[in-house]
């Protein structure tokens, strides 16, 4: 048992950080619900400003960016992060609902880790892609 | 007058005046000879008898024995022609007379005696009858003789004496006519002999040249002329004759020249007939211009009210960009009169903006249209928008036409606002946009939140239960095609799609997809064969996802309507301009009454669906818009029960890239 205690404090010691952008509640909380199943802690934010205001007290291990999001949109935020010397290396995964091909440029441009289209994938099988960003 | 007249008349007149001259001052020569010779005669004899005389007769008394002694002088001096004999005294008394009445008559002032006893010279003078004076009977006129009597040396008397002048001059007057007619004769034989010369000499050849002359202008040019003479008339008859051999010659020439221009005449006769045949034609034709004119005049009026009520902005500009004409709608668009904006520039009254940039003059497209007499279309596509000096602006679609004349004279730009257009275009565009992302994400929480319930590690859910989500989940991700296949309709239907242009290989990119589709292949057991004639198949430039997406659409409907086990050809074939594709199935087919309909949207064919209970009939229609968008041609072969194949082409020289405001891929 001691040694199982042991193995979950370490579990925990070295538990990754995760934050999901997502404007849609009901998506958040299922990738919220799938990432803490995988032993992920979840940072939520539904707009580009939270993320930005969540960023700046706490570096996560990555990012899950919306792109489309009202007011600050995703492909700002990744601008953002990547114009900030303590966060430019920050694996940022952009799972959107859209996958036109400009939007996907300019993510590739500002060095985005990932881009997954989320309508085209189960959850399940994006939350194993981001987490093997990881 | 004949020239014979000319000639003689004038000898005959000179001839007779000449004879009368001579006739006449002969006559008066020897008349005066005579006269002058009586009187001699007369003033001798007086000399010689007045011995006979004495003085004493000449005292104032008249003795009549004085009488006889004057009587016998008288008798003395007796000359045949003497008709009165007055002895004078110097008072001038007749003192003696033959007639005796005049004896002791006394003149005072006779100017005759009194010259006489005056000078002591005698005189005579002709006197015509003095009828005052009597006469014996007509003795015609007198010859007045007047001598002075002179005894001792000192005058006594005068001797006056009347001598008859026609006893002295008629024997004279006899012979002179003798010599007159002699003469008259003689002029006579010179006339006749003169008429004969001239006859002979001048005359005939005269005459004969005259006829001559009178043949050649009557015509008769062959009249031949000579003469051997060698005087002026013969030389003149030579030359004539010379004259009209050269005439001759001419006219000849003339004729010969003449027949030529007759010809030459007739032939301009015959063109003035083509001509006037012509000129009629050309009145008819001129007869129709009018008509033509005028069926013009009433179409440019109907053209006038088309322009003018027409909905669109007109204006015609000349090569300068000058304005010609502006019709009411451009008129109100660009808030301008019609007054103002003819005759000065279009650049003056609109700017062309490209987005936010004023295009400059020189690159206008009305000046290109100017330049090399393109017809330019500027389209909603091309954001273009028209500025008026106010600064107002408003987006515009236009379309630039040359005006051909001599060459390109303008150019007609038809304008529209197109405000509403652009407004309705951009909801559109958002509409899309909105909705991909609108109608996706609750459809993606649904499968999302299935998925979670199916993931269930607790085991709540029942199989029933688990079933029902799964057809949940399902449906869910059916209605996600059926949003992206919509959604990519409309962006095809609305041409907005955003073309890039890359070389593809047609072969590796079927590879890929046989690849990306192994999954369904796998579970239905089918297998996909690729043929390529020849086996490298030329690249061509294309959108990749929009072949794609044709091609993901033939490959993966021929998987689903073939049987377990079935096997797919894929051929690329190389043609002449084209690449021929087609995918063979071995599946249902199509139902012969159904053909015609399978590409209209939402069509299905009766066994497909009954076959395939989900399909959603947009997918054949896209990818026959998608087909027909880059310039190819889609067709299938069929039987039912027997499979199908879908061909489709792609032009070798492939699309060109084109910015638009979506993807395909949604």
């Amino acid at each position: 048992m001691i040694f199982c205690d042991i193995i979950n404090n370490m579990n925990n010691k070295i538990k990754k950080l995760i934050l999901v952008v997502e404007d849609e509640p009901n998506l958040l909380e299922a990738i919220k619900r799938k990432l803490e199943k995988e032993n992920v802690n979840v940072l939520t934010a539904e707009t580009g400003e939270q993320a930005l205001g969540a960023l700046e007290k706490q570096k996560p291990d990555l990012v899950w960016l919306d792109i489309l999001l009202p007011g600050i949109n995703g492909l700002e935020v990744l601008r953002s992060i990547r114009n900030n010397p303590l966060l430019k290396d920050l694996k940022v995964v952009a799972v959107s609902v859209s996958g036109g091909d400009d939007k996907i440029k300019e993510a590739r441009a500002l060095n985005v880790d990932d881009y997954i289209i989320k309508s085209e994938n189960t959850l399940a099988l994006i939350t194993k892609r981001v987490l093997s960003y990881l | 007058m004949k020239l014979i007249y000319k000639i003689i008349l004038p000898i005959i007149l000179i001839i007779g005046l000449s004879v009368f001259f001579v006739g006449f001052l002969s006559l008066r020569s020897i008349k005066s000879g005579l006269y002058q010779e009586e009187f001699l005669r007369f003033q001798d004899s007086i000399l010689k008898n007045r011995v006979s005389l004495d003085p004493a007769y000449f005292s104032d008394s008249f003795p009549l024995s004085v009488q006889n002694k004057f009587e016998e002088f008288f008798d003395s001096v007796n000359m045949p022609a003497i008709a009165r004999f007055i002895i004078w005294d110097t008072k001038q008394t007749a003192i003696f007379s033959d007639l005796k009445s005049l004896i002791g008559f006394y003149s005072p002032g006779h100017k005759d005696i009194l010259r006489v006893i005056n000078t002591g010279k005698a005189f005579f003078e002709l006197k015509s009858i003095d009828y005052n004076e009597p006469v014996q009977g007509d003795i015609g006129d007198f010859l007045d003789v007047y001598a002075p009597l002179e005894l001792n040396g000192q005058i006594v008397g005068v001797v006056e004496a009347h001598l008859v002048l026609e006893s002295l001059v008629s024997p004279v007057n006899s012979q002179l006519k003798t010599i007159i007619a002699i003469m008259s004769g003689g002029g006579l034989l010179m006339l006749v002999s003169i008429l004969l010369i001239l006859r002979a000499f001048v005359i005939k050849p005269v005459n004969n040249l005259e006829k001559a002359s009178r043949e050649i202008s009557k015509g008769n040019l062959a009249y031949l002329l000579s003469s051997f003479s060698t005087d002026e008339i013969g030389n003149l008859t030579r030359d004539f004759d010379k004259m009209r051999q050269a005439l001759k010659l001419s006219i000849d020439n003339l004729e010969k020249e003449q027949k030529l221009t007759l010809k030459k005449s007739l032939e301009l006769e015959k063109q003035n007939k083509l001509l006037s045949e012509t000129g009629k034609a050309v009145m008819n034709l001129l007869e129709d211009g009018k008509i033509l004119e005028e069926n013009l005049k009433e179409e440019r009026e109907r053209l006038n009210a088309v322009i003018f009520s027409m909905g669109e902005g007109l204006i015609v500009v000349d090569s300068n960009l000058k304005v010609i004409l502006i019709n009411s709608t451009a008129e109100k668009l660009l808030e301008v009169s019609s007054e103002k904006a003819v005759g000065g520039k279009i650049t003056d009254i609109v700017s062309l903006l490209k987005g936010e940039e004023k295009v400059l003059t020189e690159d206008l497209p009305v000046i290109k249209t100017l330049k090399t007499g393109e017809i330019i279309e500027i389209d909603l596509e091309d954001n273009c928008y028209y500025q008026l000096p106010s600064g107002k602006k408003f987006p515009v679609i236009f379309i630039d036409t040359p005006l051909r004349g001599d060459g390109i004279t303008g150019a007609v730009v038809v304008f529209r606002d197109i405000t509403d257009e652009k407004r309705l275009d951009e909801s559109k565009t958002n509409f899309i946009s909105i909705s991909s992302h609108q109608l996706r994400t609750p459809l993606t929480a649904i499968k999302w939140f299935s998925e979670i319930l199916l993931d269930d590690d607790e085991k709540t859910l029942n199989t029933e239960q688990k079933d029902y989500i799964g057809k949940i989940a399902q449906s869910a991700e059916r209605m996600v095609n059926l949003v992206n296949l919509l959604l990519q309709i409309a962006r095809v239907e609305m041409g907005r799609l955003n073309i890039e242009s890359i070389p593809v290989d047609l072969r590796d990119l079927t590879q890929k997809m046989i690849a990306s589709v192994k999954n369904i292949l796998i579970l239905k057991s089918q297998e996909v064969e690729i043929k390529t004639d020849p086996s490298n198949i030329p690249l061509v430039p294309m959108d990749k996802e929009i072949i794609w997406q044709v091609i993901m659409n033939l490959l993966t409907n021929a998987s689903r309507y073939s049987p377990v086990g079935g096997v797919i050809t894929i051929s690329i074939v190389l043609k002449n301009q084209f690449v021929e594709y087609s995918v063979k199935d071995s599946g249902i087919g199509i139902p012969e009454n159904q053909k015609a309909l399978l590409f209209a949207k939402f069509f299905r064919a009766s066994n497909a669906v009954k076959a395939v209970p989900e399909g959603s009939g947009l997918g054949l229609f896209l990818v026959k818009s998608l087909v027909e968008g880059w310039g190819g041609k889609i067709w299938f072969e069929s039987v039912e029960g027997k499979g199908a194949t879908f061909y489709f082409t792609v032009p070798l020289e492939g699309v060109k890239s084109k910015k638009g405001e979506v993807t395909l891929k949604v």
